[in-house]
């Protein structure tokens, strides 16, 4: 058994919509509802779901910029909303973030060698002279070059934009790293580099990965096990080829139908359910997916279904499982 | 079309020609900064001039020139025969109309219907897009639909006045993917009903695949490579399509991944400082000394098929 680097148990972040004058309050949004997680060291682990699903949300309560309506986040055993100021800090240099808009998560008024020694400034980890060989490693790690450090992130193109951001996260040695849409705002050329990147960063720092992201093709391609999301909760965990050849969760299959394929001969028929997210009233005590489900059974409006093990290593929140 | 600017002219298209016929959907597919959308514009005449210019060539509708039509008899055609599906529908609607009104002004504008019918008519091509009792959603705004929804009133708007071409701009990249396949099972239902050709402009091959017939493929303001969608997907002939197409991360059939993928180094040239030579040169895998120093001929690689690339010179002179 690989060894659990970070669990979560039993989350939830409820955002309370202020009541405006005109409308009717209409109760707590549930970004997160109740989800338990294992990232095992050294793994990649995908989080797969639509926009407005809570999977940003997710990620900031890992890193603990949002806190917890409920249950916790554990780093080695120890749950972190207990920690200490101190205790804090040394978590924030373990686990880092990589932002969706490498535009809007740079200061564009500091020039690149100042934003990548930061980090290092208040971690204080080195001193003065061994900071600037420690940036100039890290930038020459993920692709740039010492011509680069003086400038500032206007700049840059998208593609070196996000490469700062992964240097920013890189410069501390962290074990985990909370990657949020990392390639969404790229071309596909782009893209490809950047994942190439991660994931030859990956083998030599060797780290563990959270890749969350809209795209079914990028987190199969980077990522051994894949968590999908739905309003607030966890339908399927699986590993890649599990979740690819047997997608036992209805939302699930939906996601595979709908992603395009590069085979215009082989137009499958594809599952096309109305609806979406924002406007599908789910019942209070039932399943999140119920009104859209083409599936869908007496059991589903009453009864919430419960993540469990289908088979080995594949877990599924549906009663029809 | 060329644009002036400070930096000098900026070709951002550059000596493009295709036809599309009735009833047919091409799509157009480049990265951003490729020239894909101010090529759109240009044939709905919605680029300003200047700083704008138009430098040569001409784009037939029927057989009137669009780029010589004045300005009184483009708006006749422009939202009638020619419409547009923007790729943002929050910030393309008029957000302090109610989506009604917007789809009725057009209808109103182009067949002179009184207020009441176009209403009326309005109500029934927010039927046709889907939208759900659209007896009361008519008095809808934009922010109180979801972007599926704003992108489906978009559609309306568009097809409002039985258009005989329809220029898709981007119209799923802002959605979600299931949303994403019921709009382009929606244009593509619309389009056979209709007879509607659809020009489908998008940076995402998989788009392509599922919507279009033919397919151009644009580099820096150029079409480097046309043809036919199930051609071009079997047989892509171009380094720049190959590399694009590899770049993509995709789910295998057989559940087997490749451990990195293939990638074009480097990153799109700016086009006012456009290489010598073929524009991909710097980029391209391939690359001969010949298109260091010389721009690339177009050659016909199979029947129908066009590529412009100096791999393909042995091959019989065509034009598109």
């Amino acid at each position: 058994m690989q060894k659990v680097l970070l669990e979560i148990r039993g989350l939830k972040k409820y955002f309370h919509v202020q009541r405006s004058f005109l409308s009717k309050s209409r109760g707590p949004i549930k970004a997160v509802d109740g989800v338990d997680l294992v990232i095992y060291e050294k793994e990649s682990l995908g989080l797969v779901g639509e926009s407005g699903c809570g999977k940003s949300t997710l990620g900031r309560l890992m890193i603990n910029l949002e806190k917890p309506t409920d249950g916790a986040v554990y780093l080695e055993g120890k749950n972190i909303s207990n920690y200490s100021r101190e205790e804090l800090r040394a978590y924030r240099r373990k686990v880092q973030l990589i932002f969706q808009d490498p535009y809007a998560s740079l200061n564009p008024r500091r020039n690149i060698k100042d934003t990548l020694a930061e980090p290092l400034v208040i971690h204080r980890c080195a001193d003065r002279k061994s900071r600037k060989a420690i940036v100039t490693d890290t930038m020459k790690s993920v692709g740039l070059g010492k011509e680069h450090m003086e400038r500032y992130p206007h700049e840059f193109s998208g593609g070196q934009r996000q490469r700062i951001g992964i240097a920013r996260a890189l410069i501390l040695n962290p074990q985990l790293i909370i990657a949020d849409e990392p390639v969404s705002s790229l071309d596909v050329s782009l893209q490809a580099q950047i994942l190439n990147l991660l994931k030859s960063l990956q083998k030599q720092y060797n780290l563990t990965f959270l890749l969350i992201s809209h795209d079914l093709g990028v987190v199969y391609h980077m990522c051994e096990r894949i968590a999908v999301m739905y309003m607030g909760k966890i339908v399927e965990l699986a590993g890649n080829a599990d979740l690819y050849k047997e997608p036992l969760h209805p939302y699930t299959k939906l996601l595979f139908s709908s992603a395009p394929t590069l085979d215009p001969e082989k137009k499958k028929k594809r599952m096309v359910i109305a609806g979406d997210i924002a406007t599908s009233p789910h019942p209070p005590m039932g399943c999140a997916f119920y009104s859209r489900c083409p599936y869908r059974a007496n059991i589903c409006d009453k009864i919430q279904p419960m993540l469990k093990t289908s088979k080995e290593g594949h877990m599924v929140a549906c009663h029809l499982i | 079309m060329y644009f002036e600017t400070s930096l000098g002219a900026v070709r951002a298209v550059d000596g493009v020609s295709f036809t599309i016929r009735e009833g047919d959907t091409l799509g157009i597919v480049g990265e951003s900064g490729c020239g894909k959308t101010v090529l759109a514009l240009s044939i709905i005449r919605l680029v300003p001039t200047p700083p704008g210019k138009f430098i040569s060539g001409n784009i037939l509708f029927d057989t009137t020139d669009i780029l010589s039509l004045p300005e009184k008899a483009m708006r006749k055609i422009r939202g009638k025969e020619i419409s547009m599906i923007f790729q943002e529908p929050m910030t393309s609607l008029n957000p302090v109309f109610r989506v009604g009104q917007q789809i009725a002004e057009v209808i109103r504008l182009h067949q002179g219907s009184s207020r009441k019918e176009a209403l009326q008519q309005a109500i029934e091509m927010l039927r046709v897009v889907g939208i759900p009792s659209p007896e009361k959603r008519y008095r809808d705004y934009p922010h109180q639909m979801s972007g599926g929804m704003r992108q489906r009133v978009m559609i309306a708007i568009a097809l409002a006045c039985n258009p005989r071409l329809m220029l898709a701009d981007e119209p799923t990249t802002a959605l979600d993917v299931t949303i994403q396949a019921q709009i382009l099972d929606l244009i593509n239902s619309l389009k056979k009903e209709r007879g509607t050709s659809v020009i489908l402009i998008t940076h995402d091959f998989g788009v392509v695949a599922e919507a279009a017939q033919f397919v151009a493929v644009m580099y820096a303001g150029r079409i480097v490579e046309y043809a036919a969608v199930s051609e071009l997907f079997s047989r892509p002939c171009h380094p720049y399509t190959v590399g694009l197409m590899n770049s993509i991360p995709q789910i295998a059939a057989d559940g087997r991944r490749e451990e990195y993928l293939k990638v074009i180094p480097g990153v799109v040239p700016a086009l006012y400082s456009l290489p010598a030579g073929c524009y991909f040169h710097d980029r391209c895998s391939e690359m001969m000394d010949i298109c260091r120093s010389k721009e690339p001929p177009t050659r016909e690689a199979s029947c129908g098929h066009y590529v412009t690339c100096w791999k393909y010179d042995g091959l019989a002179k065509s034009r598109i």
